[in-house]
């Protein structure tokens, strides 16, 4: 194979190249046990932040989980089966190359590309509008009893937010309706678009948001979309803006007021028009001598984003933030303080024997 | 102890020599073959390994920079101990990762394994790394030679994931530009 061939033409590059990326060393030799140590402290952490700081929240606008869940964490050695909630009834694992590229060629999901109107789609509720990087893209194998399906979920770094109650800088984790091969050149009928998406690329992505009661079933397996991702794209044409590298991608039949874009930042005015231009507009009357209150649900987009865009719904308390993350940091800080102390008890044993 | 002493205790054939590799060299070899292998076992096994080639191959050879010299061994033995090995793609360290992001930067299907070849791709790499800024640079060789995870790069170079990868992204992008333009055509 060819890239295996060029990894091995890597390996001689001149020295100097090599010496001067060389990972420094008080970082990455750390002995063995202390992995344990530190694996333990990290654990300790999170479990107590997950049984502890939920019952001193009040309750918040639904967000979107830490993205990552334990098992789906890189460092560690993902589990032959994926740990799943009780609402997801069908096997769930890393799926292979193979499987994946099987499934693409043989094309096996099934959605109806409803039809929208391009006013339709920008007004549609409870969805996430974003800019981002994609950073990571993993393959599960999902078997309902009767089927099995293989799907991907991309991690998304959110740069900018344009509607939606999401944070910039953080993975998001989307739920693609297929499987995207690593290749990217293999793609079935209603997939063009999406099949392109490759990590490192930029995109602008509209999402609808995953929740409790978002149940994927075939047959009578189910799948609980939340244990595996945030939101997910609605079909493989709409729905994404991507910059390939060589152009921008989108199915130009449903955005007809993006004709003409070249890039993505054109692509960004055209979305905050559209939202702009979908959302219902605010009207209040004033009376004299009363206070005015504003409706909850805010509707009036940014019309200039920054880097850190503030999310549009104001549902969100930013008052109740500091005490969950106060609870957060003395429940990790007291992990630490253990590991550190188990560190020095071991290290005090060793030098007495 | 400073490299050249350590070359001369191979010359010597003293035992020494492998000792005091093993001190100075021994995590960066492990981390090297680990990388590749993620097992602890197959990546001790791998750096044992190079101990042996270096003894075998010092003298007569006089490596100028024993920490390359030694990374490199290790890094062929563990690819090549890899290809021997049944391993599913995903889930076993970088390698299949890497694999991928390469494809991209490939222009051709080679079915010949000319030397000659190699050692003109190997002179085109080195140029275009040359030409790279040092972070660039760095980020590049630390992922596609050392197999390091973007997490892990992003981590020691203050940078962000996404500025990595999108570094890497286009730096991949650059480098088949770079090779189609001397002559290895689609």
């Amino acid at each position: 194979m060819k890239e295996k061939r060029f990894l091995h033409i890597i390996g001689d590059i001149d020295d100097r190249h090599i010496a001067e990326a060389a990972p420094k060393a008080k970082k990455r030799f750390a002995p063995a046990w202390t992995k344990w140590i530190a694996a333990a402290a990290c654990l300790g952490l999170v479990v107590g932040a997950v049984l502890i700081v939920p019952k001193l929240e009040r309750k918040q606008p639904i967000e979107p989980s830490e993205d990552i869940p334990i098992s789906s964490i890189k460092t560690i050695s993902p589990p032959e089966e994926f740990p799943v909630s009780d609402k997801t009834t069908a096997k769930v694992r890393y799926a292979t190359d193979e499987e994946v590229f099987e499934a693409v060629k043989t094309g096996q999901w099934e959605y109806l590309l409803e039809y929208l109107t391009e006013d339709e789609m920008f007004a549609k509720d409870n969805m996430y509008i974003f800019r981002g990087v994609v950073i990571e893209l993993t393959n599960y194998s999902i078997d309902f009893g009767s089927t099995v399906e293989i799907l991907t979920v991309a991690t998304i770094d959110v740069q900018k937010v344009y509607k939606g109650v999401i944070s910039t800088g953080r993975p998001l984790s989307v739920l693609l309706p297929c499987a995207v091969y690593p290749d990217g050149w293999v793609y079935m009928e209603d997939t063009e678009i999406i099949s392109q998406i490759k990590v490192g690329m930029e995109g602008v992505f509209m999402t609808y948001v995953c929740d409790d009661n978002s149940i994927y079933q075939r047959g009578t397996g189910t799948l609980l979309k939340t244990d595996l991702a945030s939101c997910g794209i609605g079909d493989g044409m709409r729905w994404v803006f991507l910059d390939t590298g060589q152009g921008l991608s989108f199915a130009e039949f449903a955005y007809p007021g993006a004709a003409g874009t070249k890039t993505l930042d054109d692509i960004e005015a055209y979305v905050l028009k559209m939202i702009h231009s979908t959302t219902p507009t605010i009207t209040t009357t004033v009376v004299e001598g009363t206070t005015v209150k504003l409706p909850d649900e805010t509707s009036a987009p940014d019309t200039n984003p920054s880097e850190t865009t503030v999310p549009i719904d104001k549902r969100a308390n930013k008052d109740e933030k500091p005490s969950s993350l106060l609870i957060t940091f003395i429940v990790a800080g007291a992990i630490l303080i253990i590991g550190a102390a188990i560190y020095i008890f071991y290290k005090a044993r060793k030098k007495g024997s | 102890m400073d490299d050249s002493k350590i070359v001369e205790l191979f010359f010597d054939r003293s035992e020494l020599a492998i000792s005091e590799t093993s001190k100075k060299y021994g995590r960066y070899c492990h981390y090297i073959a680990y990388n590749i292998l993620r097992n602890n076992e197959d990546a001790e096994e791998c750096v044992n390994d190079t101990y042996m080639r270096a003894w075998n191959s010092i003298p007569p050879k006089r490596p100028n920079k024993l920490q390359t010299y030694l990374g490199k061994i290790t890094r062929n033995l563990a690819l090549n101990m890899l290809e021997k090995l049944t391993a599913q793609k995903r889930g076993k360290g970088q390698v299949p990762l890497v694999l991928d992001e390469l494809a991209e930067c490939i222009p051709d299907e080679r079915s010949s394994t000319d030397i000659v070849e190699d050692m003109y791709i190997k002179e085109l790499l080195d140029r275009f790394l040359d030409a790279l800024p040092a972070e660039t640079r760095k980020i590049f060789v630390r992922r596609y030679w050392y197999m390091s995870a973007v997490k892990e790069i992003a981590r020691e170079y203050n940078l962000t994931e996404s500025k990595v990868t999108v570094t890497l992204f286009r730096t991949r992008k650059k480098l088949k530009e770079y090779l189609e333009e001397k002559g290895i055509h689609l």
